[in-house]
């Protein structure tokens, strides 16, 4: 082993926030998060003992402090972890409101759902490919019927973040508009095309870039989930709340139009 | 599990052994069973777990689309609903009265793209019809 050198290297040096706004280095961003890595475990330990996997809460807390990390200001002299603990709190929160049964689901499914949202990322990195249903039974013990269950039974989570405010419009909503546009003339509607970009544009930030990904850029739930740091089942709950909200305003609006052209 | 091949005639009346016939009711509380009857035979055929979820995002934005179209205001009309097996492929039919041709928003069109290999929507004669093909990927 080769002694440990008595200055740290550039690269292990702590970056500074300073440079990081002034570069917008990836790189420095990542170095950034890897040193804060440790308030991000702290805070995700706090809401343990409360039915969710520890792996996935640090992942949530991990994610709110990226968003710390691209949002903190060091020039308004405030202390990063100031900063960045009611913004890391707050993803978790989130992710806990989420997480909640909207019906009356019974225990067994609801930790069979856990079960299974926690084995399908290590089993599709141990594959190196999606699991199957067959695979996910086998691998947590159930049965492939039971998995199914599971499947369902992930629609019953709250869906009260999508009652959440507005998202900030800067991200992603210009390039959506115009993937819309390049979408099959044969449904060419632009009455139709400009709803739907409303609707799209109505959702909070991370719902809207879930749909997008999955729908526009083709993206599947296991490379968006890796992507935001959330499991699959995760992104399949948004998705499917997410369709399952803009189909009732689709049909409201279908049914306006249908009023309005109706003879008196 | 090798049926018919995708595309052939489909024979209402008796089912073979890698087909299913679910009748229901037309209304939006009864899709959880289309989706059960879609998860499973996607399953069966050695779909991915997520595309096993795609093809349930598949089934629910068909079948509203028809059930949009057949709106008896009642719900009294019947969906049914015919799920084939094959070696390669999971395809599904679905069949609902209804005079109003159905049509896709084009929501549900770029939705039905990213989740299904083949969509299609028909009616305006009585009857709304939908299929869809997904193609198994895994070896």
């Amino acid at each position: 082993m080769s002694p440990a050198p008595t200055t740290p290297a550039p690269e292990d040096a702590v970056p500074s926030f300073a440079d990081y706004r002034a570069t917008g280095d990836r790189e420095l961003r990542n170095r950034l998060i890897e040193h804060h890595r440790g308030l991000a475990a702290q805070l995700a330990r706090r809401f343990r003992g409360r039915g969710q996997n520890p792996d996935d809460l640090e992942q949530v807390a991990v994610l709110g402090l990226l968003k710390a990390v691209e949002r903190f200001e060091p020039e308004r002299g405030l202390a990063f972890t100031t900063f960045a603990t009611p913004t890391i709190l707050g993803e978790l929160k989130r992710h806990f409101r989420d997480a909640t049964w909207s019906m009356r689901v019974p225990r067994r499914i609801q930790e069979h759902v856990l079960a299974v949202s926690n084995m399908i990322g290590p089993l599709g990195q141990e594959l190196g490919r999606p699991p199957t249903v067959a695979e996910v039974a086998k691998a947590t013990g159930f049965s492939e019927e039971s998995v199914l269950e599971a499947m369902e039974a992930n629609r019953a989570y709250s869906a009260q973040s999508l009652d959440a405010p507005t998202g900030d419009r800067e991200d992603g909503d210009a390039n959506l508009a115009s993937q819309l546009g390049d979408l099959d003339p044969g449904h060419a509607d632009v009455e139709h095309r400009l709803l739907i970009e409303s609707l799209l544009g109505e959702l909070p930030e991370r719902e809207r870039t879930i749909v997008r990904l999955r729908f526009w850029d083709g993206w599947t739930q296991s490379q968006i989930a890796d992507s935001i740091g959330i499991s699959q089942m995760h992104v399949s709950r948004i998705l499917t709340r997410t369709l399952d909200r803009l189909r009732v305003r689709v049909e409201a609006e279908a049914e306006a139009e249908a009023d309005l052209d109706a003879p008196t | 599990m090798v049926g018919d091949e995708v595309g052939a005639t489909v024979d209402e009346t008796t089912v073979d052994d890698d087909e299913i016939l679910l009748a229901i009711p037309a209304k939006p509380e009864f899709l959880r069973l289309a989706r059960i009857a879609t998860a499973d035979v996607g399953s069966r055929c050695g779909l991915a777990y997520e595309e096993v979820d795609d093809l349930r995002i598949a089934i629910d934005e068909l079948c509203h689309a028809i059930m949009a179209a057949s709106d008896s205001g009642d719900g009294s009309r019947t969906l049914r609903i015919h799920f084939t097996a094959h070696a390669d492929a999971v395809e599904i039919e679905g069949t609902c009265p209804g005079d109003v041709a159905p049509r896709l928003s084009e929501l549900s069109a770029a939705i039905l793209a990213a989740v299904v290999d083949e969509h299609e929507l028909s009616g305006g004669d009585g009857t709304s019809r939908f299929r869809m093909v997904k193609r198994v990927t895994l070896p």
